[in-house]
Parts: C-alpha cells; sequence; structure tokens
C-alpha cells in the first residue's frame, strides 16, 4: 500500500500537510472567530475552481488538447444544481396546473405564448426530474459527461487537434451562451437561476415530485394544522414551502458545511486524477501528446483515450458547477461567457501545467489575486483601481507564458533545487 | 548464418532483373484466388498508385514479398520509398490499387487496425515518447493491451514485464530503464524504436533507413539485429546506406520515380545499366 | 512596395474627392445650393399677405406657399396652424408676419411675447434686440377651421414642391399612405406625368394614386370593381405597399357578399383577380427578400473576410495564433473615431473628408500596436500556436481594459454623409451604400495581400519564410524583418475591417472579443489555413449561409441570429469531419507540418 500510496500523492508531506491545514487548520481558525464565514465560503467557491481546473489539466497538460469550453460544462452541472436549489427555493411564487409549484426565478421572466396569462404558466418538463436531489447529482454529473462524450467522438474521430479544436471549442462556448441567454428555452434568460432557500430537505432525497413531497411532509407531521404556515385554512404545497426544511443555504453551519463537503472533493478529484495519470492509461495519454500518429502504430485508437479525458474532464466540470452554485446562490449565463473558459486556462498555466497540484495551486492563487485586487485599496504612493485588474491579469499570463512556462510549480522545484544546492555545498 | 539465410531466401532466378514482373504477374489478386497468392507472399500489392497534386509518387503495377523474406529497397531521392511504405502502413490512402497483407485486403484500413494484424513500423526518425521512460515505452508496445479499460485498472503481468527486461538487454538499454527517452542518446534511440517493434511481434517489419545518423559500430550491430529479425519475421527494409544494404545480403528492389526499376541481388543490381542511371542521372 | 502602396493611397484620395466635388454640383442643379437667396424675394410678400382679412385670399396665399417648396414652411405651417404667428404692425402700420409661443410675464403681470422670425426661427430683432412688445400690440391672424384642414394639407404637399429629392419622394411616398389626402391627387398627377422629374418619383407618385383609389371604402359593385381596378395597377407596378393592404380588401369584399351587396359570382370573380395580383406580387416580395438576404450575406462576409485575412496571413504564414486579432480591429474603429473627433465630423456638422484621412490611420495604427505585439511578445511563440493563442490573448485582456479606461464603454461614430442612403439595383431592392463600400473594402484588401503575396519580392521572401524558415535564412533572407512586416500587414489589415465597421456598427471596447475573433476563426478553419483563396470562400460562404438561414421560418418560429450560429457551428462541425484541414487543404508532406 505504501509505495502505492507514495506514487499516488506525489510528495507526501505536503499532501498531509494540506489535509491538515484544510480539514482542521482552518476549522480551528474560523471557530477562533480569525476567518469569517464568508472567506470560509469564499475557499469553498475556489476550490470548485480548482476542481475544473484539474479537469483542464489532465487534457491540457496531459493529452496536449486544449479545451475552451470547460466553464460551459461547469455551467451545465450548475444549472443543474441551480434548478434542484429553485424547486426548493423561495415561498414566492405559484402553483401551477400540474400541481407543481413554479419557482419564483423562472416565473418572473416565463416566456408566455400569445394569448396566456400568469395562470398558464407550466412548470416545463424538463426542469422537473431536478426536483431530486440523488437524480439531480446523477445528471448534474451525466449531462456534461455525456455533452463532452459526443463531442469528442464527431470531433476526435475526424482527427480535430491542437489550434483547431481550441477554436472549435470556443465557439460551442460562445453559442451555449447565447442559448442560455434567451428567454424561450425556460432557464429564466439573462437572469439566471436564484432566490434559493435551502438544499437537501429529506423529502428531496425520497421523492421525485412536490405533490408527493408534499404529503410526505403533512405525514411526518400527522397532517397537525399548525403546519399551516400561511393561514389560509389547508395544508399545501404553499405550507409546504415555507416550512423550515432542508438546510438553509444562509446559515453559517450549512456554508461550512459546504466548504468542508467541496475540500472532501477536491481531495477526492486530486487522488483520482492522479491514479488515472499513473496508471498505463496516463502513458497513453502522454504519448498522445508527444507524438500521436506513431501511437496509431502501435495500434492504439487515439480518439478512444481523448474521448476518456475530455468526459472525464466534462464531469469533474459538472461536480465543480454543482459544487459551486449552493455557495454562490446563484447561475446566470454570464457564468457561460467565453472568456471565462480562458481564465480556467489561466489558472492551470499560471499554477503549473501538467502536474495535477499546479492547477490546484494557480486556481486558487488567481482568484485570491482576483479577490485582492478588485476592490480599491490605497498604497502609499499609489492608488489601486479595481479597473486595473483587468490590465493585470493579461500582464500575469504574458508573463507566464514567456517566461515561466512550467508556473509556480515548476518555479517552486527551481527554487528547492537552488536551496537544496545551497544547502549542499555548506555542508560539504 | 549465412548458411541459414541461403536456405530461406527465394533464389535470384526467380525474380529476375528484367522479368522481375513476371514473377509476379501469374499471382494477381484480381486474377487468382487469395490461396494462392497468400500462400506466397505475406505483402501484395496491386495496381497500387498515389498522386499529390497531379504528381504521381508511386505507381506500381504489381509487387510481393514473400513469407519470412528480408528484402531491401533502395533507390534515389524522391523515388517514392517512404511513400510506398506510408501506402502499405495505412499513413496514406492510395488513389488507386490494392494493399494486400497476410490473406486480407487493407487497402482501406486506418493505421491502428493495421498494425493491430501484424504489420509494424520503424521510421526515418526514431519515434520514441519522450515524456515516458525507456520501459514505459516498450510498454505501451506491448501487444493486445490497446484497450483503455485494461491500460486504466490492469497493470502489466509478470511475464510481460520479464519480456521487455529482456528485450532491454538485447539492445543494451537496460541501464536506461528508467531514465526519459529524451535524455537518450540518437543511436540508443534508434534501438529504442527498434525494440519497440520488436516487442510488438508483427508479422511483417517495414524499416524506414534503421542505419541514419549511426556510427560504424552501432551500424554493424544494427545490422546484426535485422538480421536475426529476418529469421522470425519478414522484413522490408529502406536504406541509402550501400555497405549496409551489402551487409544484408539479400534480395534488392529498386525504386525510381514511383516505379519498380529492377530488382535482384545487390551485385546484380551494381552491374544494371538502368539501375547506375537512375542513381547518376543521365 | 511603400511606394506602390503611397500611390494607392493618393490615387483613392484623388477619387473620392472628384466624386464629391461632382456630387456638390448635382446639388447644385437640382437646386440644393442656396434657398435662402432664391426664394427670398418671393416668401416674404405672400407671408404678409396672410395678414390681409380676406379668408379666401388666405387660402389662395398658403396654396402658393404650398408650391413655393420651401421646407422652413412645413414648420411656419404648423405654427401657423396652431396660432403662434401674429401680425405685429409697424409704426406706419404696415404688417409684419412674426411668431411667439410663449409669453413671458414681468412683476406687474403684464405679458410680454418674445418675437420669432417665422421662416429661421431665430429671435426677431429690431434695433440688435430681440423684440418683446406687449402682447396686447400683437394681431391675432390664426386661420378658422376650414383654412385650418387646408394648411395642414398644406404642410403636408410642400413635401411633394420641395426642391430636395428626399423630401419629395417621402413626401410622394406618404401621401399613399393612411389618411388619405385627396387634395394631393392633383399634384400627384402632375407629377407622374412631368417627364422632367425623376423616374422614381414617378414611379411613387403613380404608386400612391392607385392606393389612394384602391384605398377608398366601397359599398357596391361598381365602387369595388373601380377598387380592384386600381389594384390590378399596382399589380403591375409591384407594389408591395398593396400586398399588405390585399387582406383587408378581401375581408371587405367578403363583408360586402354577406351582406347581400355583392353577388356571389361577382365575389368569386373578384376573388379570382385578386388571388392572381397577390401571387404576383408575392412573387416580386420573396424575390426582393432574396435578393436582400444574398447582399446581407455578401455583405457580413465581406466583414468576416477582412477580419479573417489578417488573421489567415499570421496563422497561415507564421504559425500563430493571435486572439488579439480582435483587438486589432477594435483598435482600427477607435482610430477611425479620433480622426473623426479631431477634424470634427459630427451630426450637425459634416466633415466627410474624414473618412477617407481615417482609412490610412486605421491601418497604421493597427500595424503599429502589432508590431509593438510582435516585438515584445509574439516573437517568441512562431510555431508554438497554443501558447501563442493564450499569451496574445493575455495582450488582448490588456488592450480592451487600457481602451475601456480611456474611452469608457461606449463612445458614438458617426457615418460620413454619403454612407446613409443606399442604391436601388432594381425595384425595391436597396443596397446600402455603406455596405457596398465594406464590399469594396474587403475586395481592395484581398487584391492588395494576393499582390503583395505574389507579384512581389516581399511575398516571395515571405513564402519562403514561411515554407522552410531555416533554409530561408541561410540564404541571406532577414527573416525578423519578414516577420515584422506580414505581422504588421496582418494587424493594419484588421484596422481598415475596424473602419470598415464603424459604419455599419456599435464601437465598444470589447468588440473584438464579442463580435468577431470566434466567427473568424471559424472562417480560417473552414477555409484551410495559410490559403487566401479559402478564406475568401469561406468567408463568402459562411456569411450568405448564415444571413440566408436566419430569416427563415418555421410556422410561428423564426430562427433568427442565436439559433442561425449554432446551426452554423453544426454545420461547421460536421463539414470538418468530412475535410478537417478546411476547404483548400495542404496536402502530401506539408500536411504534416502543423
Amino acid at each position: 500500500m505504501n509505495p502505492q500510496f507514495d506514487k499516488l500523492v506525489g510528495s507526501r508531506r505536503a499532501f498531509f500537510a494540506l489535509l491538515l491545514f484544510t480539514f482542521v487548520v482552518m476549522p480551528v481558525m474560523y471557530s477562533a472567530e480569525m476567518i469569517t464565514v464568508g472567506q470560509i465560503n469564499m475557499i469553498g467557491r475556489y476550490m470548485c475552481f480548482a476542481i475544473l481546473a484539474l479537469g483542464l489539466d489532465l487534457l491540457w497538460g496531459y493529452v496536449g488538447i486544449l479545451s475552451l469550453c470547460q466553464f460551459t460544462f461547469f455551467c451545465l452541472g450548475g444549472y443543474a444544481m441551480g434548478m434542484h436549489l429553485a424547486h426548493h427555493g423561495g415561498p414566492e411564487g405559484i402553483i401551477d396546473g400540474n400541481g407543481w409549484k413554479i419557482p419564483a426565478c423562472l416565473f418572473v421572466v416565463y416566456p408566455y405564448d400569445v394569448g396566456e396569462s400568469s395562470g398558464d404558466a407550466l412548470v416545463p418538463g424538463f426542469w422537473k426530474p431536478f426536483w431530486n436531489l440523488p437524480l439531480t447529482v446523477a445528471l448534474g454529473l451525466l449531462i456534461p459527461g455525456l455533452a463532452s462524450f459526443v463531442l469528442g467522438y464527431f470531433v476526435f474521430r475526424s482527427r480535430v487537434r491542437g489550434v483547431y479544436f481550441a477554436i472549435l471549442t470556443q465557439a460551442i462556448a460562445v453559442a451555449s451562451w447565447l442559448v442560455f441567454c434567451r428567454n424561450d428555452v425556460k432557464l429564466c434568460g439573462t437572469n439566471g437561476l436564484v432566490r434559493f432557500d435551502v438544499i437537501a430537505p429529506a423529502e428531496s432525497l425520497t421523492t421525485f415530485n412536490p405533490v408527493d413531497a408534499k404529503d410526505k411532509w403533512i405525514e411526518s407531521h400527522e397532517g397537525s394544522l399548525d403546519q399551516d404556515l400561511n393561514k389560509d385554512g389547508k395544508l399545501d404545497q404553499l405550507d409546504y414551502s415555507i416550512a423550515d426544511v432542508g438546510f438553509s443555504l444562509s446559515s453559517d453551519e450549512v456554508r461550512f458545511g459546504l466548504y468542508l463537503i467541496t475540500a472532501a472533493c477536491l481531495f477526492g478529484a486530486f487522488l483520482l486524477c492522479r491514479w488515472v495519470v499513473n496508471s498505463r492509461l496516463g502513458r497513453v495519454l502522454l504519448a498522445i501528446r508527444d507524438d500521436e500518429s506513431t501511437l496509431c502504430f502501435f495500434g492504439y485508437k487515439p480518439y478512444v483515450y481523448k474521448m476518456f479525458a475530455f468526459s472525464l474532464a466534462g464531469i469533474l466540470a459538472g461536480l465543480a458547477g454543482m459544487l459551486y452554485v449552493p455557495q454562490m446562490q446563484i447561475i446566470t449565463p454570464s457564468n457561460m461567457e467565453a472568456y471565462r473558459s480562458l481564465l480556467v486556462v489561466v489558472w492551470v498555466a499560471v499554477g503549473g501545467r501538467g502536474t495535477l497540484a499546479g492547477a490546484v495551486l494557480g486556481a486558487l492563487v488567481v482568484n485570491l489575486l482576483y479577490n485582492y485586487f478588485t476592490s480599491q485599496h490605497d498604497f502609499y504612493f499609489f492608488s489601486w483601481n479595481p479597473d486595473y485588474w483587468q490590465i493585470l491579469l493579461g500582464l500575469m499570463f504574458v508573463l507566464v507564458v514567456l517566461y515561466l512556462p512550467n508556473g509556480l510549480i515548476g518555479l517552486l522545484d527551481k527554487v528547492r533545487g537552488s536551496i537544496g544546492l545551497l544547502l549542499r555545498r555548506n555542508r560539504s | 548464418m549465412t548458411q541459414s539465410l541461403e536456405k530461406e531466401r527465394p533464389s535470384s532466378g526467380d525474380v529476375g532483373s528484367v522479368s522481375y514482373l513476371e514473377g509476379y504477374r501469374e499471382y494477381l489478386p484480381s486474377q487468382v484466388n487469395h490461396e494462392a497468392w497468400s500462400s506466397r507472399f505475406v505483402l501484395f500489392v496491386e495496381n497500387l498508385s498515389v498522386s499529390f497534386d497531379g504528381f504521381k509518387a508511386v505507381d506500381i503495377p504489381c509487387y510481393g514479398v514473400g513469407h519470412g523474406e528480408l528484402r531491401v529497397i533502395i533507390g534515389p531521392n524522391g523515388a517514392g520509398k517512404t511513400t510506398f511504405c506510408d501506402l502499405v502502413s495505412g499513413k496514406t490512402r492510395p488513389s488507386a490499387g490494392q494493399v494486400f497483407f497476410d490473406g486480407k485486403e487493407i487497402t482501406t484500413m486506418d493505421e491502428s487496425e493495421i498494425a493491430l494484424r501484424g504489420i509494424g513500423r520503424k521510421f526515418q526518425t526514431p519515434t520514441v515518447f519522450d515524456s515516458l521512460t525507456t520501459y514505459e515505452n516498450l510498454l505501451l508496445a506491448l501487444p493486445g493491451n490497446q484497450g483503455w479499460k485494461d491500460n486504466l485498472f490492469r497493470a502489466e503481468s509478470k511475464a510481460e514485464s520479464a519480456n521487455i527486461e529482456e528485450i532491454l538487454e538485447k539492445v543494451s538499454l537496460a541501464d536506461q530503464r528508467d531514465k526519459l527517452a529524451k535524455s537518450l542518446s540518437h543511436g540508443q534511440r534508434q534501438w529504442l524504436a527498434i525494440s519497440a517493434l520488436i516487442i510488438a511481434k508483427p508479422k511483417l517489419l517495414l524499416v524506414d533507413e534503421p542505419a541514419a545518423g549511426l556510427t560504424d559500430s552501432e551500424t554493424e550491430k544494427t545490422a546484426e539485429l535485422l538480421l536475426e529479425l529476418a529469421k522470425e519475421h519478414t522484413l522490408v527494409v529502406i536504406e541509402h546506406d550501400m555497405e549496409f544494404v551489402r551487409r544484408l545480403d539479400s534480395t534488392v528492389t529498386v525504386l525510381n520515380e514511383g516505379k519498380v526499376l529492377a530488382e535482384g541481388s545487390m551485385g546484380e543490381m551494381e552491374r544494371n545499366e538502368e539501375v547506375m542511371e537512375a542513381y547518376l542521372g543521365r | 512596395m511603400g511606394k506602390f502602396f503611397l500611390l494607392a493611397v493618393l490615387f483613392s484620395q484623388f477619387c473620392l474627392l472628384e466624386s464629391q466635388a461632382e456630387d456638390e454640383t448635382n446639388a447644385k442643379v437640382s437646386g440644393n445650393a442656396n434657398p435662402v437667396l432664391i426664394k427670398e424675394n418671393t416668401l416674404l410678400p405672400l407671408l404678409l399677405e396672410l395678414a390681409s382679412e380676406e379668408d379666401e385670399k388666405k387660402a389662395d396665399i398658403v396654396s402658393r406657399l404650398a408650391q413655393t417648396g420651401d421646407p422652413r414652411l412645413e414648420e411656419f405651417f404648423e405654427l401657423y396652424r396652431q396660432g403662434s404667428v401674429y401680425n405685429w404692425p409697424d409704426a406706419e402700420g404696415n404688417p409684419r408676419i412674426v411668431v411667439n409661443e410663449e409669453t413671458v410675464m414681468d412683476d406687474d403681470f403684464n405679458e410680454f411675447a418674445p418675437l420669432l422670425d417665422p421662416l429661421s426661427g431665430q429671435p426677431f430683432l429690431v434695433a440688435g434686440k430681440q423684440a418683446k412688445p406687449d402682447l396686447l400690440d400683437l394681431v391675432d391672424i390664426s386661420p378658422d377651421r376650414k383654412l385650418r384642414k387646408l394648411v395642414n394639407a398644406s404642410k403636408f404637399l410642400i413635401r411633394l414642391f420641395s426642391p430636395d429629392y428626399e423630401t419629395r419622394i417621402s413626401g410622394v411616398k406618404k401621401s399613399g399612405d393612411p389618411p388619405f389626402l385627396e387634395d394631393a391627387l392633383p399634384t400627384l398627377k402632375e407629377i407622374a406625368e412631368d417627364s422632367s422629374e425623376d423616374e422614381k418619383i414617378r414611379w411613387t407618385a403613380r404608386e400612391s394614386i392607385a392606393l389612394i383609389g384602391f384605398g377608398k371604402s366601397s359599398s357596391n359593385l361598381e365602387e369595388t370593381e373601380s377598387r380592384l381596378v386600381f389594384l390590378e395597377e399596382l399589380g403591375e407596378l409591384n407594389s408591395l405597399r398593396a400586398l399588405a393592404r390585399l387582406d383587408s380588401f378581401k375581408t371587405d369584399i367578403s363583408e360586402l357578399a354577406q351582406s347581400g351587396n355583392l353577388s356571389v359570382s361577382d365575389h368569386d370573380g373578384f376573388f379570382g383577380r385578386i388571388s392572381k395580383v397577390e401571387s404576383s406580387l408575392a412573387d416580386h416580395r420573396d424575390s426582393v427578400e432574396l435578393s436582400g438576404n444574398l447582399f446581407r450575406g455578401l455583405s457580413y462576409g465581406s466583414v468576416l473576410i477582412l477580419i479573417a485575412l489578417g488573421l489567415a496571413v499570421t496563422f497561415g504564414l507564421m504559425g500563430v495564433i493571435n486572439m488579439a486579432h480582435g483587438e486589432l480591429v477594435m483598435i482600427g474603429a477607435y482610430a477611425t473615431y479620433e480622426v473623426q473627433r479631431i477634424l470634427g465630423h459630427s451630426a450637425d456638422n459634416a466633415v466627410d473628408h474624414y473618412y477617407l484621412v481615417a482609412l490610412p490611420v486605421a491601418f497604421l495604427a493597427s500595424a503599429l500596436v502589432g508590431l509593438l505585439m510582435e516585438q515584445f511578445v509574439v516573437r517568441h511563440l512562431y510555431n508554438r500556436p497554443l501558447e501563442s493563442l493564450l499569451a496574445t490573448w493575455g495582450v488582448g485582456y490588456i488592450l480592451i481594459q487600457v481602451v475601456r479606461l480611456r474611452y469608457g464603454d461606449n463612445i458614438g461614430v458617426n457615418a460620413p454623409t454619403w454612407a446613409r442612403g443606399g442604391f436601388e439595383i432594381t425595384q425595391d431592392v436597396v443596397l446600402p451604400y455603406a455596405r457596398l463600400y465594406l464590399l469594396a473594402l474587403s475586395a481592395t484588401c484581398v487584391a492588395f495581400l494576393y499582390f503583395i503575396i505574389r507579384k512581389t519580392k516581399m511575398g516571395v521572401l515571405i513564402r519562403a519564410t514561411m515554407q522552410n524558415r531555416d533554409m530561408a535564412q541561410s540564404l541571406g533572407v532577414r527573416t525578423r524583418n519578414v516577420d515584422r512586416f506580414t505581422f504588421a500587414i496582418g494587424s493594419g489589415i484588421a484596422g481598415v475591417a475596424g473602419y470598415g465597421w464603424t459604419i455599419v456598427g456599435g464601437v465598444t471596447p470589447d468588440m473584438g472579443s464579442k463580435l468577431f475573433i470566434v466567427d473568424s476563426f471559424l472562417v480560417v478553419v473552414t477555409g484551410g489555413v495559410g490559403e487566401l483563396v479559402g478564406v475568401v470562400c469561406s468567408g463568402l460562404g459562411i456569411g450568405v449561409l448564415t444571413k440566408m438561414i436566419e430569416p427563415m421560418e418555421f410556422g410561428d418560429f423564426t430562427i433568427g441570429p442565436v439559433w442561425g450560429k449554432v446551426i452554423l457551428l453544426a454545420v461547421i462541425v460536421a463539414f470538418i469531419q468530412f475535410r478537417p484541414a478546411g476547404l483548400f487543404a495542404p496536402k502530401g508532406r506539408l500536411a504534416d507540418r502543423k
């Protein structure tokens, strides 16, 4: 187990140190009130980005495919979770003809046909599976995975590679954004999904539609009219939606809990990627990056492996999106704009591509910098305007590509190497 | 060693320098049943041609390589030798004609399928995977492991591991086992490429300029390696180095301007006027 | 090479100046030059007559005023109708026609009327100051109801007499739209028969006459018949306005048939004739739409080509993906804006030659930025397409933000005056001048690039460096200079694209990355890298395809720009299945290069 484990985590010391820090030090600091729940939430969100970056690093650092639509897959997962949260969201809204409560965010921008009024609005069919939490999670992983699988099949089989692939994915990102912005696809248009309230009420785990959920809930309270919270004399959907079920997204404990879950998923995703990369499949991925045509001559079909990596990256992106939305409490099409997928590349490049740990590091570092530099700061001699962040970002990117091709991890390695050299010289 | 080779080599009487075409005509796949030609030849092409932008790079009415032969293809630059290999191995689609291998037509298959059927190819520049170690390069070349599930879940078996170590010994790369391929010397990369080919156990090996860029001792070693391979595989070797060709001492085909010009032993080719003209120009 | 370029610029300047001069002469001929001087003597006495007491005389004056066609009278008529026009007699009792819109009150609650000149709207001056007599000194000469109707009509009729072509034709056109003005009929008939009048106006007059006749309500057979005759005439004129009004005519006839005023056979006969007219009009409309879409597609395609050309140059010839290409386009647009600002062109003050000056300025501005980019960033990244993609994207980001900080998010670029309006090749098919100019610009750039690459020495050097850099270097080619030159040309053309864009679209700091970059890359990818012919074909193809798909309707659902883009993307993905390296892909050994 030991040598296997070592191979899996790379540096044992670093891994355990980080594990300790995330699951022990941070909670301690939080309970000692050295850091606020807002900061915990921020780290949680940035860890979601780290998971996304892992997927891209697998694709770009190991297989050599640059995909510029990873954020789109992230948003597919995010929208899945968003629809789930909208179902169980704020008490406003009306019950439609089928007994489903229309999510508030959909209701305000419902695309009525000519002649329809607010009474005719119906919860669209494709929203319905997202009532149930396990199904939502499954779909949030499956949909981006399937999308990338199918896309990969068509594109990789025809041997589109390198730059062409990058451009194609960028075009797909733009097209998806355009589609999601429209009201008539019934995804709340440019307002996005919002007005979330709770996550994981018990009924969402066991039922598939609100009528059953309401019945279960009434049963669990033995039909007592105390639960008639809107005092309209009957126990129905509206009471259920006002009732205190599930975990409130704005409570501190829940946000901390989400942080812990995200951290666990991040470590899990990291180990998964390391396992893939260390296996023989990982060797094949590297071989594809080095010399794809020679690999063909050994009887391999590179497109199968590319599809595997692309789908895995898509699934990781979907996972990241699903973890992100409860912590961010909103998702809109602006998250799908083309430049976001390019940002993921920045994170991986800054951290160090092809190292997995670099992806995580880059995602965290760049986003923390973003957080810091998009507020006004007054230094002694120079006033920093948040507008300057874009320039800094662009500059960072250019410099990393030109002078730090191995990113921060590469820099750290060099530094460690020179320190080691120095120490050895001093010793002798 | 020369003795055993004599036994297997088809005698030059069968394929004379002028009438080589006659030697093939009775085996044209379009005119005989495939048992006839496949029992005689492991590789056969009929009416094979390919054009690039109007220029015919290869134009061969019929050509075959027998089972267990060591055939050397030579010719001046641009004769179409590498293109011929491309056509056989599936890298390029022919404009017309057919390629038959081991009893089946392989004209329309892609490289992976052809490779799985048993044609291995070594390129002019040694193609190794730089980011992988020497051991891992051979690991990928192991036959039967091309499926992704295998590669994800299974490590190599003890037998396969031993096989790799054995071959590394043979080509004196055992001490480079865990070094990244990009740190090997040119000669070592050539051998690594060849050993990757061997481990895949192909029926037919296409070897493109194995002696390119090697020192004299390395060249000698390579020739020995090829001759030993020829005992158990069919080889088609493309070369420029005439010393090397003479060392291999086997049937030689001369290509010129995409067509087969002549065929026979090295000595016969050296005395053939047309061949001389092709090399030296008119 | 530089000399040729300079010559080309000078030559085009010369041509454009000549045509501008021509325009001015034409304007003079149509009487546009100086209406004030021509008509001053005749207008004023007429105006003064309005102060007279007799209503008939006033009606006559109004008609005569209308016939002068002076555009200032339109405003005057409105004021007159409202009752803002007064007579302010001078000391000798001679009438003076003045305008007062609002009164002012002093502390003693006396009302004073600041006066305006009736024709110019400027303050009416007496001894150098605006006159402000007591309201009681003004004589009310506002028209009675009957006269007001005439004035209202005249306000409109004036257009028919205007010396300005645009006003005339809009007036003639409008007379055919409800509410119909019977009074206009005689004038329209005159215009239709006036052989010295412009063809288009005569046609529009005939159309409007027929529309008026067609638009009358009918209550019996004869009236309906006469309407149908007018309709048939409109059919022959290919009037699209009539097509829109057909349905209400049909409803009218059906109602008449139901109420018994029309026999069934007449009703059917009418419908038969109507459907003939309808189908011919519908055919005309379809062909107009088709040509319209085709042209829009060509125009859009020409924009794509302009942008993609620069990309193809840098990508195909140098293996560099320039994600900042869209920003270079943007810089060209902003350079045009600067030229406009410096030369003072605005909506009120037309300095049209700014547009001419802006062309080389935009080219040079983008070329300069491109050179700087090349020197500091791109140079290190040749033949590393993925790295250059990322680094240039960073540069693009910086450029966007710098421009945004300097100019804000929105600026207004005013097009030169000739860019409005269009050229009517066949009836109802109008090709806007702006888009024609863009087409010409694209064609010129393609030709320019082709010329450089194929026919000049520099072109040979470029091609040599692209095919085998080391070999070219060892032959003494200064590849650094070739690289710089190529990159500058590619960037300059992008700047020209931005310059062209300003007359058809909005200019914002992120227009490059939002509007163009993805589309233009798709053009390069589809066309085959490094092939100019490919870029042209795929640019036009994608442009036409997009614009033909967008207006297609399936029942209630129009495809529109968003789904059009999605469909286009799907088509391209499918296309790539069959030709992964584009329409004109390099074959053989070259194919392995990237």
